[in-house]
């Protein structure tokens, strides 16, 4: 396969695993601003992992997602008291506090003759596992693709179960699922706490597949983006999500003449689609036509 | 069974990392850069007979720019190639070149990108 | 069974519920009734804890479930309907009645795992048996946002009903039906007594509280000023005075 092929799908699905986590807040009815913070724990903490202490990847991905869950559970606790505006504010505001941090941290270690580690705006390089193990390009994209596969194969599992339907419910309306005894406020942590570690799932990877990473990386454009994806592609199904990330990235990079401008196609449709289809192009009325009927 | 594969699968390569320098050069094409790079072994000893592709990716979006990358040529010179780049937009990329030989590696520099060329900046 | 004491609920300056004792016995259906504005919904939303009481205590069962917050005090054993219809409109109407299947019984039927993450056959079959009742079997699979108006405030009562509430309570279940559809309330209603639930009922319509409220509790700016069964409260002079305005 085409390498620059390789490249488009690898972050197409990279970036599919974070717009999945910003989705999952979107279906409990809050947006955050704030997902590629966990994006750059679970970079930071993989690459650490495997870089400085010579883990394996799959363990330094774990590793990474548990971080990742941890601080989406600890982000979660005091901000779901929040709602809308706020909410959105306190998740844009704990990111940039994240990147801000990671711009002052420094921890370096020798590995073999190189110090290698996060250090401040120079950012985390030297995470070399793929390279050092001699996993192809297209064996990588098989690894983020099959995690990608398993993760969808999760949420569609549990679409269609209770906790599934449940998350709608407070999404919908979080004060009538509480009358209906659904616990919304618990609900809202456990999403938020499966979503952050997701999106440190996404960074695990991402940090593998470039070999560095810089505070610059996780800015608010990157959570923006992860945000709209899920807003343009619907929230009806988690095939919404990725269906935004295959738009942009995908369809306007295959259209290499447009690419330049892409920032204000993307920035264009984003807003006509919100318009015309205030829940995104895979919205639920969509889908639920286009499942009736099945089990 | 990929994963078992993964985990133990533990052949670490040879260790002499490369080091790379870049600076581009704008064309006559917009957006179209030609870009010259020394590369060195760690002692600071010119590389010569490496093959590599140089792409690039914003630091500003990652992975939402994908720059399709081109094959480096070597020159006359010792330790010296040159690529042809073409960028989407000015600012700052972080360029990569991905090696085939003399092993596979990575090594990311970042450049500042405006009319005149790119410099390595930070 | 269910006992409110000293309730009081201030908004600003606006006493909306101030000093309230009720007890609802068990198995009888209490009518609330009282002016527009003397804080029967008020008082409907501090025992179901949509917000913080000002003062006073909630009792159920001889247990406080005043520090309770709103979807522990449905497990506990409270359902109620909405003054104002609020459903979950992308949801089918069973599903409806799934989401509200949280009572203790619920619990230990299923199992967490199952409750949560299993198949939908046996909490199917459960929301049916409420659906039937409802009137509503043949539409268990059409969204809740395409029923009539009628129809929706069935659909509250069987889903308050799916909750296995031992107090539930109506928030005005006759606003805005046709004299027919109120017949069939009523008798719905009073099948539910008979099955040995207790019942608050807040209502406007005279005719259906009237009827089948074994005794009647009326409030006037946020006080209790008459309680006694319908006989006696239609006779009482300071009823009468609030609903007429005469003073």
């Amino acid at each position: 396969m085409d390498e620059f092929l390789i490249g488009v799908l690898s972050n197409i699905g990279l970036m599919s695993l974070l717009a999945l986590s910003a989705w999952l807040l979107l279906v409990v009815g809050e947006i955050s601003f704030g997902q590629q913070a966990f994006f750059a724990l679970g970079a930071y903490a993989a690459g650490i992992a495997t870089a400085l202490y010579g883990w394996p990847l799959p363990l330094g991905l774990f590793a990474g997602v548990v971080v990742g869950a941890l601080a989406g559970f600890a982000v979660a606790i005091p901000t779901m008291r929040l709602t809308g505006l706020a909410f959105a504010i306190a998740t844009l505001a704990f990111a940039e506090l994240m990147r801000l941090l990671l711009q002052l941290w420094v921890f370096q270690r020798e590995v073999d003759g190189e110090r290698l580690g996060p250090n401040a705006v120079e950012g985390f390089r030297g995470v070399r596992w793929v390279y050092d193990h001699d996993l192809s390009a297209l064996g990588y994209l098989g690894v983020i693709w099959g995690i990608v596969v398993v993760v969808l194969a999760a949420l569609f599992l549990c679409e269609r179960s209770r906790i599934g339907l449940a998350c709608r419910a407070v999404g919908a309306d979080a004060e009538l699922a509480e009358a209906q005894g659904l616990p919304a406020a618990r609900l809202k942590i456990l999403v938020a706490t499966v979503a952050g570690g997701l999106a440190a799932l996404g960074g695990g990877l991402y940090v593998h597949l470039a070999t560095y990473v810089e505070p610059q990386h996780f800015s608010i454009m990157l959570g923006v983006h992860a945000l709209a994806y899920g807003l343009i592609g619907g929230l009806g199904t988690a095939l919404g999500p990725i269906l935004g990330v295959v738009l942009d990235i995908g369809l306007l990079e295959a259209l290499q003449e447009i690419a330049r401008y892409r920032m204000i196609v993307f920035g264009g449709a984003v807003a006509v689609l919100l318009i015309l289809r205030p829940r995104g192009l895979l919205d639920e009325a969509l889908v639920r036509r286009l499942t009736r009927g099945k089990p | 069974m990929i994963w078992l594969w993964l985990m133990l699968s533990s052949a670490a390569l040879g260790q002499t990392r490369l080091d790379a320098a870049i600076e581009c050069a704008a064309t006559a094409r917009l957006m179209v850069y030609d870009c010259a790079i020394a590369l060195a072994d760690r002692q600071g000893r010119p590389v010569d007979g490496a093959k590599f592709k140089l792409g690039a990716d914003m630091p500003s979006m990652p992975m939402a720019h994908n720059v399709r990358p081109v094959e480096a040529d070597s020159t006359d010179a010792p330790g010296r190639y040159r690529a042809r780049l073409e960028l989407e937009m000015e600012g700052e990329w972080a360029l990569r070149l991905e090696f085939s030989a003399p092993r596979r590696d990575v090594v990311v520099k970042r450049l500042i990108f405006d009319d005149k060329g790119g410099r390595e900046g930070r | 069974m269910l006992e409110v004491k000293d309730l009081a609920k201030h908004f600003g300056g606006v006493k909306a519920v101030d000093g309230l004792d009720l007890h609802v016995r068990q198995g009888e259906i209490l009518g609330l009734i009282g002016p527009n504005g003397s804080g029967k919904s008020t008082t409907v939303n501090l025992v179901c804890g949509v917000y913080p009481a000002t003062a006073g205590t909630v009792w159920l069962e001889g247990q406080e479930i005043t520090p309770l917050p709103m979807h522990r005090r449905l497990t506990a054993g409270i359902a109620r309907t909405f003054q104002n219809i609020r459903l979950f409109g992308q949801l089918t109407v069973w599903q409806n009645l799934w989401m509200a299947q949280n009572a203790p019984d619920h619990v230990r039927e299923q199992g967490f795992f199952a409750r949560w993450f299993g198949g939908q056959a046996r909490a199917r079959a459960s929301a049916m048996d409420y659906l039937d009742f409802a009137g509503l079997a043949e539409k268990a699979d059409e969204l809740a946002s395409a029923l009539s108006f009628g129809e929706q405030r069935r659909l509250e009562m069987a889903r308050a009903l799916a909750a296995k509430p031992r107090v539930l309570l109506l928030d005005e279940p006759a606003a805005g039906m046709s004299a027919a559809e109120i017949e069939t309330l009523d008798e719905r209603i009073r099948r539910l007594r008979k099955g040995g639930l207790t019942i608050l009922l807040i209502e406007h319509h005279m005719e259906l509280v009237m009827g089948i409220a074994d005794r009647i509790v009326v409030l006037n700016f946020g006080r209790r000023i008459a309680e006694g069964t319908p006989a006696e409260v239609q006779a009482d002079r300071a009823v009468r005075e609030a609903y007429l305005g005469t003073s």
